[in-house]
């Protein structure tokens, strides 16, 4: 639904399947609710990958997870911070049971980037990531 | 295309397609078009990009341990350290 690119499909990767650009410096927390349900056996990559000017660094940060139907609980979340212009800064359920990325940065003064996906579990190979709503907020915990 | 922005009462910012219907108590940002060239980044970053890398960090942490500045020389940490140096030691220059 959310989607504002018209995204790249390769095999099980998707670039550039979302934008994102804030323009003010805080709240300091992005979160993003992607399609991805819980329970679902879809085992994501998802990095993010651009410029904040807010920091004047570049952004190269990912989020895994594997949202395991056996148990409904979320394993194997790895947070990864390449370049830290932003960094990814959790992954969490959210109400309605989705999964939610949370990044941080310094400063999102002008913040600029794409979201990157790469299905890993085979079951999960024809799912198309989408974000469904994203927020710029001072929680540092659950927003969504 | 760029996302619109609405601040709601508690400062956060929300993002939204054209799709997307934002609520009532809302109010619309307007987006500036162009960045301020003379944006003065904040000092906790411009300290981000000084600091040394933090495996050089701990290294500095380490050897202030060998030089028993601070304790924990002999502690499991210092020790596994200390095997992976021993294990590839430092040529002579």
């Amino acid at each position: 639904m959310a989607n504002v690119l018209a995204d790249t499909r390769i095999g099980v990767m998707q670039q550039a399947f979302y934008t994102f650009n804030t323009t003010s410096g805080s709240p300091l927390y992005i979160h993003m609710k992607t399609n991805i349900p819980k329970s679902s056996n879809n085992m994501f990559y998802i990095e993010a990958e651009g410029y904040n000017y807010g920091t004047s660094l570049p952004v190269l940060c990912s989020w895994t997870g594997y949202p395991f139907s056996g148990d409904g609980n979320l394993y194997s979340v790895s947070l990864t911070n390449f370049y830290t212009g932003m960094n990814a800064d959790g992954v969490y359920f959210s109400s309605d049971n989705y999964v939610v990325l949370r990044a941080y940065a310094g400063g999102h003064y002008f913040n600029g980037f794409v979201l990157n996906s790469v299905m890993a579990n085979p079951n999960g190979n024809s799912f198309r990531v989408s974000i469904l709503a994203a927020i710029q907020s001072s929680t540092s915990g659950n927003y969504y | 295309m760029m996302l619109r922005q609405f601040k709601d009462n508690n400062g956060d910012i929300h993002f939204i397609t054209e799709e997307q219907t934002p609520q009532e108590e809302w109010i619309e940002m307007e987006v500036p078009p162009h960045p301020d060239p003379n944006f003065v980044i904040p000092y906790t970053s411009r300290r981000m990009r000084e600091y040394p890398s933090i495996p050089d960090q701990l290294d500095m942490l380490w050897h202030m341990m060998d030089d028993e500045i601070i304790p924990g020389k002999g502690s499991d940490w210092y020790n596994t350290i200390l095997t992976v140096k021993n294990t590839h030691p430092k040529p002579e220059e």
